[in-house]
């Protein structure tokens, strides 16, 4: 009996952990996907396009089959193989129950549908005819109640119910762009958002939810440009421990928010907020049985689902360099999750890349800009963007400093401050010995003790005493009272760090190391013509010679043009390609290689998802930037791939090509009058026309440190023997030792 | 989505130079080639420019176009560089060539020639060291190359009785023409000088493109351009002071001007790497 009793409780814990396990904040790591891998991820898309065109579509003709299957399927692996999207994790299972609700009556419709989560903080959501519908971590952090992320899929589930894709697809431009396929695939015209909130009204009502998060939902889409909450951003945040931040370097006045409902929508495809809210309110009076219900699946759940789509909108942050935004969303966040390490880690990333940034003049790309400044976080940003770069790298330190000084166990953050140290010692701007041994109070409250006494007179020895050199030296001191400058503030309140002896040994290692680089540009600098090409050659040899044995490869992106347009079946048909051409070229030249390709993911399921969606991640953070070395935000996730293949190398690669005869109507013509050129000219055309560019870039995964890139430009067609040779030679040369 | 962007962006501005070392097409940097060459010489047929040429029919001419000229190259290289290699060229080449028919040739004041002389076999032997070079991130023997090269093209006859017509005339008087046929090895005793071989500088320009079939095959297509170097003997084959026909000069003179009406050849072979 106690057995029984013993074994239904344990049944009964891991069914209420299988339905719903609360997150632990405070030890957050990325969203990742879970359990078993959807068929949508795994199969190729040329076999949906077959599959999708078997099935045919009434309303289409055959031309138009094709087109449509082609690019919508093409459009929508894009996105699923973006590394963004995640499926099976606490988002996407919640909002897979809302729906589960939302159509509880009817089983066949639900059954056609599925939900995944896209990483972005751009508020949206769209279904494709497909039947997937994806919602963005930017829309679940805005939201304030599961009611109105019902209200949204009902809507989207209106546009897949009513075929709006199919009939607003446009034929000639093959429905999307290619640089922005979310936004793309989320635009019907204002009669198909009509129709879609008329139905999705309806769907709601059926559901049994509030009438009032209808009208609500619309607000929180019109302000989702802005941050997550609208919370007072203090101007004594900064301040602590002897470091002072002037009041003056905040904004004087409040930033009004813009939105309006009723903005211009003639060049929109939505329509205006008011129009949506006023025909909204006219559907909801056709219905009589209205509910006050806002959260079916309880309060607390929904605001767990929200705090991780806000947690990882930090994340999206970081990832596309919007420094200002991340601060003041782990500045709302710590509010409620004072202790957890993930918001810590992403704060020292945080202040670490806004240093990187503004050292090479690029701080504005990271903020907003001063006409975009609105609501509470504009003084956040009005601040950042005031501070001298002198200014910043102080406050950064103290911010990195203190992170490190209470966490130092924390492996990723100690491995910020290590990288923080060498930043900082590689940067011209920032001179140790310029800064204060005093921390701000004192070093004014000197000031202000020497002011009284500036009555007396100086006396005559001090003059005749001091040399000239040591007078300059005396006003370039911060430690000197009567240089105190309160505009200074970031000479001091550093005085901490400086007698930190396990600090200075650091800083010294790194910035002798940095000398040591410098003196070898120098000698460089000093060289012949001919002895810098002499050294440059070998330099060149030197460092590419990685010794590489090991190396964790991510599928290739090929792309090959047809008339200047991407030949989407020929591109899959060449990566799978090119997929074989690296592994057997990889094998010849003695590397053993690790895939990570999507092709594969039916065998390797999810945990092969996830490593390829974080390597992408890294990717995209990387390159977003070629100048500036970014601290890889997933540090420990690829850390633990790292360890898992046993190497910290991964190889991205790209091939792009494209066919076009070198012939011109003028050249023929010319070539004609004088004859025999045309004999040269047409042939030469003809063979030469073949365009092919490989990339490949090696990334140490540890260390986020491009460890060499290759730029091939042949003219040859992209057949898998010419890929592999080529990539044999690169593989070949990374292989050895120097 | 990002993903292909900023991949391009990031490659292009920051990396543009690798590996200047040459690990050859899959390790292999020698290579032979095999080619089987041909030309068609339809402008000089098309064009024309007064040429024809005649066959021999018993002891009657008939006339005829040269249709359908063959050839064979074997080249042995070595990929120097991953954009340079250089590489020797041996082969044949077998045509007919239209000679000079000259309906009235003066030689003196008094005295002209009728001649008419059926299309002779020609076989041309090449020796060409040659230079080959790609864009600088080509993988040679592999894709498209340009090739250059300076050589000897050494033209015989071919052996065998060929069919002319040969009269000797005086102003005003009309000799009948008489019908001979010989080899060139026995052209006398009709005023023709016995033959040699014609040795011409050349100059080879050719682009060429290998697609491997294997790791240690290729197939190989392209054109060869090929232009003699030097003077082409003037038309003036025959000299009173003595009174034979420079057989070696006309036939110099049909080679220069066949391969200057054929001078492109298109080839298809195969490439062997190792």
């Amino acid at each position: 009996m106690i057995k029984l009793k013993l074994s239904l409780s344990i049944f009964s814990l891991l069914s209420f952990v299988t339905l719903y396990s609360q997150v632990d904040f405070n030890n957050y790591t990325t969203a990742k996907s879970k359990g078993k891998i959807p068929v949508d991820f795994t199969k190729q898309t040329y076999t949906k396009v077959q599959e999708d065109i078997k099935k045919g579509k009434e309303e289409l003709n055959q031309n138009q089959e094709r087109v449509f299957f082609e690019g919508t399927n093409y459009a929508i692996d894009e996105i699923l193989h973006s590394g963004l999207v995640i499926y099976g994790d606490e988002m996407s299972n919640y909002i897979s129950e809302v729906a589960d609700h939302l159509l509880k009556n009817d089983s066949d419709l639900r059954s056609q549908l599925r939900f995944y989560i896209i990483k972005s903080n751009s508020s949206n959501a769209f279904s494709t005819d497909q039947g997937i519908v994806f919602v963005t971590t930017g829309l679940l952090s805005q939201l304030t109640s599961e009611a109105q992320i019902a209200y949204v899929l009902a809507h989207e589930i209106s546009h897949y119910t009513e075929k709006h894709v199919v009939e607003t697809f446009d034929y000639k431009t093959k429905g999307y762009r290619q640089s922005d396929r979310i936004a793309s695939l989320s635009q019907y015209s204002k009669e198909k958002e009509f129709e879609a909130d008329k139905l999705g009204v309806k769907l709601y009502n059926a559901a049994g939810y509030s009438e009032e998060e209808i009208i609500s939902t619309f607000d929180v889409l019109m302000y989702s440009y802005l941050p997550f909450d609208e919370v007072v951003f203090p101007i004594s945040y900064f301040n602590k421990d002897g470091f002072y931040v002037p009041n003056t370097l905040f904004p004087s006045k409040k930033y009004e928010i813009k939105a309006i409902e009723d903005y211009d929508d003639s060049n929109s495809s939505h329509p205006n907020i008011k129009k949506r809210k006023e025909a909204a309110e006219i559907e909801i009076g056709t219905y009589s049985n209205w509910t006050d219900v806002t959260q079916r699946l309880g309060e607390e759940r929904f605001k767990e689902i929200r705090n991780i789509a806000r947690f990882e909108s930090v994340r999206n942050d970081i990832i596309d360099n919007q420094y200002g935004n991340a601060l003041y969303s782990i500045f709302i966040l710590e509010k409620d999750f004072p202790n957890s390490m993930y918001l810590k880690r992403m704060k020292a990333q945080t202040w670490m890349n806004l240093m990187l940034y503004k050292a090479e003049n690029k701080s504005s790309q990271t903020i907003q800009k001063t006409s975009e400044l609105e609501g509470e976080s504009a003084s956040l940003h009005f601040f950042l963007k005031k501070l001298s770069k002198e200014a910043l790298i102080s406050l950064s330190l103290r911010q990195v400093y203190d992170l490190y000084k209470s966490n130092q166990n924390d492996e990723e953050i100690k491995a910020v401050y290590t990288k923080f140290i060498k930043d900082l010692a590689e940067n011209s701007q920032f001179k140790l010995e310029k800064l204060s041994k005093k921390s701000f109070n004192e070093a004014a409250q000197d000031f202000l003790k020497i002011s009284k006494d500036s009555i007396k007179p100086v006396e005559k020895d001090t003059v005749t005493k001091t040399s000239k050199y040591d007078k300059i030296k005396s006003k370039k001191n911060a430690d000197n009272p009567t240089n105190f400058d309160s505009t200074k503030f970031y000479l001091y309140g550093l005085n901490d760090i400086l007698e930190d002896k396990l600090f200075a040994d650091l800083y010294a290692e790194k910035k002798a190391d940095w000398d040591k680089i410098e003196k070898e540009k120098e000698d460089y600098n000093a060289l012949s013509k001919k002895e810098k090409k002499a050294y440059d050659k070998e330099k060149a040899l030197n460092s590419e010679n990685l010794g590489i044995k090991e190396l964790i490869v991510v599928e290739p992106m090929v792309r090959s043009y047809k008339h200047g347009e991407v030949d989407n079946i020929k591109s899959e048909k060449l990566e799978s390609d090119f997929s074989e051409a690296i592994e057997s070229s990889a094998e010849l030249a003695g590397i053993k290689t690790y895939s990570v390709d999507s092709r594969t993911l039916a065998t390797k399921g999810t945990q092969g998802y996830n490593e390829r969606s974080i390597l992408i991640n890294m990717l995209n953070q990387i390159a977003s930037d070629e100048d500036i070395n970014i601290f890889p935000v997933d540090y420990q996730l690829l850390k633990q791939i790292s360890t898992d293949y046993g190497t910290s190398k991964v190889m991205f690669s790209l091939v792009e090509h494209e066919y076009s005869a070198n012939i011109s109507a003028s050249g023929v013509l010319s070539s004609i009058i004088i004859y025999p050129i045309l004999l040269i000219y047409v042939p030469v055309g003809i063979l030469s026309g073949s365009n092919t560019e490989m990339n490949m870039l090696i990334l140490d995964l540890e260390s986020g440190k491009i460890e060499n890139g290759v730029s091939y430009y042949f003219k040859d067609s992209p057949k898998k023997l010419q890929l592999g040779a080529h990539v044999y030679d690169i593989l070949k040369t990374l292989g050895e030792t120097n | 989505m990002k993903y292909y962007i900023i991949f391009i962006v990031t490659l292009l501005i920051s990396f543009s130079s690798f590996s200047q070392k040459n690990n050859g097409y899959y390790g292999k940097r020698f290579f032979v080639d095999v080619e089987g060459l041909a030309n068609f010489p339809l402008f000089s047929n098309i064009l024309s420019l007064g040429q024809y040429g005649y066959k021999a029919n018993g002891k009657n001419f008939v006339t005829a176009k040269d249709k359908f000229n063959t050839g064979f190259r074997i080249n042995a290289g070595y990929a120097v560089k991953r954009n340079l290699g250089l590489s020797i060229e041996y082969g044949q080449d077998y045509s007919s060539v239209y000679m000079d028919n000259y309906d009235q040739m003066y030689y003196d004041e008094y005295n002209y020639l009728y001649v008419k002389h059926e299309m002779i076999d020609v076989k041309t032997t090449v020796f060409i060291p040659k230079i080959e070079f790609a864009t600088s991130k080509a993988l040679l023997p592999m894709g498209i190359s340009h090739q250059i090269g300076f050589g000897i093209a050494n033209s015989r006859v071919a052996e065998k009785n060929y069919l002319y017509q040969y009269t000797d005339s005086y102003y005003g008087i009309d000799y009948s023409p008489t019908l001979y046929s010989t080899s060139t090895t026995d052209l006398d005793p009709v005023n023709f000088e016995k033959f040699k071989t014609v040795k011409k500088i050349v100059l080879l320009y050719a682009l060429n493109m290998r697609t491997p079939i294997t790791k240690s095959l290729m197939f190989n297509y392209g054109i060869k351009y090929t232009i003699n170097i030097g003077k082409t003997p003037n038309e003036y084959y025959y000299s009173y002071s003595e009174p034979k026909l420079n057989y070696t000069k006309m036939v110099e003179n049909a080679v220069a001007r066949h391969r200057g009406f054929s001078f492109m050849n298109a080839f298809v072979g195969l490439t062997f790497v190792f």
